[in-house]
């Protein structure tokens, strides 16, 4: 079981204290380390939750009946939580809450979580400037936190959570308050992240589609699908009232499956191009004639 | 019908440089939305349209009575507004309490009160979760609070920003039916959204705003066919437009994937 | 270190009351107040007053310092209204107004509550001004407080202002959604009752996540770096002596005098 290559999430389940029902329910999941895992489902499906468990938050500072286990690569959030919590960075689904209240400017909230982390004042400099300029921050170091936009509180917990390095990145609904040239650079940024298994919720299929290795779906507590994102939103039940992809919508209803699988529609760009390139050339065709 | 005609109105905040300023402006249709970037001057419209807010010059008129001379009592039902972040809007100990709030503001009689509450609570799907705290409520339910509180008034205009933010997919088709119902029945709907995917699919008439002025007004077929201006106005284009675009080099107009299809089944 | 810690003052100029530490202001706030108890001479109340009020007047003045001592003058008026009339060791009419005599004693007693509200308030005041919470949270843990407890006690100090964020912006939503644009002070005293119980729960919500994400930062790791302090301070250790000698000299005084009566 202990794959020291591999995210695995063993007969997971999860009760707040105080409460009756069980918010997660056997979960069991795997993904490949070094990946990145998707993870959709409406609200009160669980995702908080189980963003929660993967990051240790439960068990370590919020009470509750846990069973089962995790294990990302060597680490456990569950068991040995400071040594994981070294690895990780989290962005919370309320980025000003993440905020410590101590700092008088975004460059001293970024240098915080370095401090912390007992680098010294010389090498923080550097690290700062350089994560700021990632996440375009750049303009607004000098400034208060709490000057800040909704957006650009986003882009700051992100930085705040990756100054560090971490190996585990835990993103909980990270760009629900970017405009759409915010939340383009940030998923484009996200693609370009090495060496660091990232799990994402987000309700942006589109964005998740294009970036995620795995979709894990979530439903009432429940994993009820698990995979690529071309094997998970070709098998989506409607039940789980999960939306999809543009690309996917529009291979539906143009009846352009994948080259090597007539069951499957694409999910991405690449892959729609993939399905044109191949035998859909008498589509493209009827495109022109269609608008002469 | 209601129209609202907006006049010369010039407003700038005292502590910085952004100025909004509206030659002329007149709304006429049920369904609107406004679309433009961050800082744009959409959410300063709305304060301004629901007197939070008042103009250093020009006016606001809505169905030939100035904004600025009706009472507080008028004006609760003449405009009602969904703020973009519901938990700003909430402040009561129950989901009942909150909708029943702002009923008790008018001075209903308290069986109206009731009634209309229960009614509000079940547009949006909440009479389940009446007696909870509306701070123990996930996003997308806080935002449907919101709109509950504000259906409950039901203003002759109904205001909404950035809606589809902080839902989730089933909660974004009921606040669309929502809003395309109360459109329906002759309220006046204006939305501010970012979601072009969404604008695209659901509207057909739109403003675009960029740095506090109007820089287009009319439908979303025609503005997405302006590429240099949706790209002066720093907004994109739909997602199905972008996929057309890079996948077979086609720079038409597409609001949606259905309309796609439509538009390449002709013979 | 550009970007760091320098780039405010490089903008701003520094200002003498930068070279006072955090824990001398403190000190001298508790050693004023001091002062104002131990001595009741009206003229000597009156000198205090002035000095507190010049040191503030020095300081950067801000909104919330003019909202908070506008507040206390309110109070003062309706403390001298009420003393002058009904103080129960009245003896002296000063004048009357029909048929209602107002007295020396309880105005003179009032006076001197007055002056020192207005001293600790000036005090205050100027620490809440000069201050930022990152200078004290650094100065503190530069002396060798864990940063563990520099947190909750900047949590602590800092919990006021929060409610009051979070106030404005539920009575900014009340005037979005309400009619009465509350008036009177009967009319205020209202809007806010029946929100009291979610502006707390609201609050508390928000420390508890802030507590859970400094766990997630690591903000007690024993690696910690230590803080810097943000400015050079003027004699520090020296000024912390005094002041706290002086201090308890007034403390000890006080309750001698306390005790004394009943001896």
């Amino acid at each position: 079981m202990a794959n020291n290559q591999q995210v695995s999430l063993t007969h997971l389940s999860f009760t707040y204290r105080h409460d009756h029902d069980a918010v997660l329910h056997d979960i069991t999941a795997s993904a490949p380390l070094n990946s990145i895992v998707g993870i959709i489902g409406n609200y009160n499906a669980g995702k908080t939750t189980l963003c929660r468990i993967l990051a240790g938050i439960i068990p370590n500072m919020m009470a509750g009946n846990l069973q089962g286990d995790v294990q990302i690569g060597a680490l456990s959030p569950t068991q040995n939580w400071s040594d994981f919590n070294q690895q990780t960075g989290f962005v919370l689904q309320d980025p000003s809450s993440q905020l410590s209240g101590l700092a008088d400017t975004v460059a001293d909230e970024i240098a915080f979580d370095l401090l912390n982390h007992g680098v010294d004042e010389a090498a923080i400099q550097q690290r700062v400037v350089d994560v700021a300029a990632q996440l375009q921050l750049t303009a607004q170091l000098g400034q208060s936190p709490v000057s800040l936009s909704g957006g650009q509180l986003q882009r700051l917990a992100i930085t705040t959570a990756i100054v560090t390095r971490p190996t585990i990145l835990l993103l909980d609904d990270p760009t629900s308050e970017m405009d759409p040239q915010g939340r383009e650079a940030f998923f484009t940024w996200l693609k370009t992240i090495k060496d660091a298994t990232i799990f994402i919720v987000s309700n942006e299929i589109d964005d998740l589609c294009e970036i995620a290795d795995r979709l894990w779906v979530l439903d009432n507590g429940e994993l009820v699908s698990q995979g690529t994102p071309a094997e998970v939103i070709n098998s989506l039940n409607s039940d789980w009232q999960i939306g999809t992809p543009k690309v996917y919508q529009l291979a539906r209803l143009m009846d352009w499956t994948m080259p090597d699988d007539n069951n499957q529609f694409p999910v991405t760009v690449d892959q729609l191009r993939r399905c044109a390139d191949d035998d859909h050339s008498n589509q493209s065709s009827q495109v022109s004639i269609s608008h002469q | 019908m209601t129209t609202i005609q907006i006049n010369h109105l010039k407003y700038q905040y005292p502590t910085s440089d952004f100025k909004l300023s509206i030659d002329q402006l007149s709304i006429n249709e049920n369904l609107v939305a406004f679309a433009g970037q961050n800082g744009a001057g959409k959410s300063t419209l709305f304060k301004l349209l629901t007197g939070l807010v008042r103009p250093q010059a020009g006016e606001i008129i809505i169905n030939h009575q100035g904004l600025a001379i009706l009472s507080p009592e008028d004006r609760l039902k003449t405009i009602g507004i969904v703020f973009q972040d519901p938990s700003s809007q909430l402040f009561n100990a129950t989901v009942e309490k909150e909708v029943a709030w702002s009923l008790l503001q008018t001075g209903l009689d308290a069986s109206v009160i009731a009634d209309t509450v229960d009614k509000a609570l079940a547009t949006v799907g909440l009479t389940d979760l009446k007696d909870k705290n509306p701070f123990d409520l996930s996003l997308p339910e806080k935002k449907l609070l919101a709109i509950a509180t504000v259906l409950a008034i039901n203003p002759q205009i109904y205001l909404f920003d950035e809606p589809m933010i902080s839902l989730d997919w089933p909660s974004r088709q009921l606040v669309t039916r929502i809003m395309k119902q109360l459109a329906k029945e002759k309220h006046q709907v204006i939305a501010i959204t970012h979601d072009m995917d969404w604008l695209a699919a659901n509207f057909s008439k739109m403003y675009v705003l960029s740095d506090g002025q109007v820089k287009f007004e009319g439908t979303p077929e025609t503005f997405f066919g302006l590429p240099a201006l949706s790209a002066k106005t720093g907004l994109l284009t739909p997602r199905i437009m972008q996929i057309a675009k890079e996948v077979f080099g086609d720079s038409r107009v597409y609001l949606t994937p259905e309309d796609y299809m439509k538009k390449h089944s002709g013979n | 270190m550009e970007i760091r810690n320098n780039s405010i003052q490089k903008i701003a100029r520094l200002h003498w009351y930068n070279f006072v530490d955090p824990v001398t202001k403190l000190l001298l706030a508790l050693f004023l107040t001091m002062l104002s108890f131990d001595f009741t001479n009206l003229y000597f109340e009156a000198g205090l007053v002035l000095c507190s009020l010049v040191l503030l007047l020095l300081s950067r003045l801000t909104s919330a310092t003019i909202n908070a001592v506008s507040f206390c003058l309110f109070l003062i008026v309706t403390m001298i209204l009420i003393q002058g009339l009904f103080y129960s060791k009245n003896v002296h009419p000063l004048f009357s107004v029909m048929g209602i005599t107002f007295y020396l004693e309880g105005l003179l007693y009032a006076l001197t509550m007055s002056a020192r509200i207005l001293i600790i308030i000036f005090a205050i005041g100027f620490f809440m001004n000069t201050t930022t919470i990152s200078e004290n949270a650094k100065y503190l843990e530069s002396i060798g407080m864990p940063y563990k407890q520099v947190y909750l006690l900047m949590s602590v100090c800092y919990i006021l202002p929060q409610i009051q964020q979070n106030m404005k912006k539920i009575q900014f939503a009340e005037r979005a959604r309400g009619i009465n644009p509350q008036k009177t002070v009967t009319q205020k005293i209202r809007s806010i009752l029946p929100i009291l119980i979610p502006l707390i729960i609201k609050t508390f919500d928000q420390s508890i996540n802030r507590s859970i994400t400094l766990q997630l930062r690591g903000f007690n790791s024993p690696e910690r770096t230590l803080a810097t302090p943000k400015y050079c301070y003027f004699k520090a250790k020296f000024s912390h002596y005094c002041l706290s000698f002086a201090t308890i000299l007034l403390i000890g005084w006080k309750l001698w005098q306390i005790i004394s009566r009943f001896l």
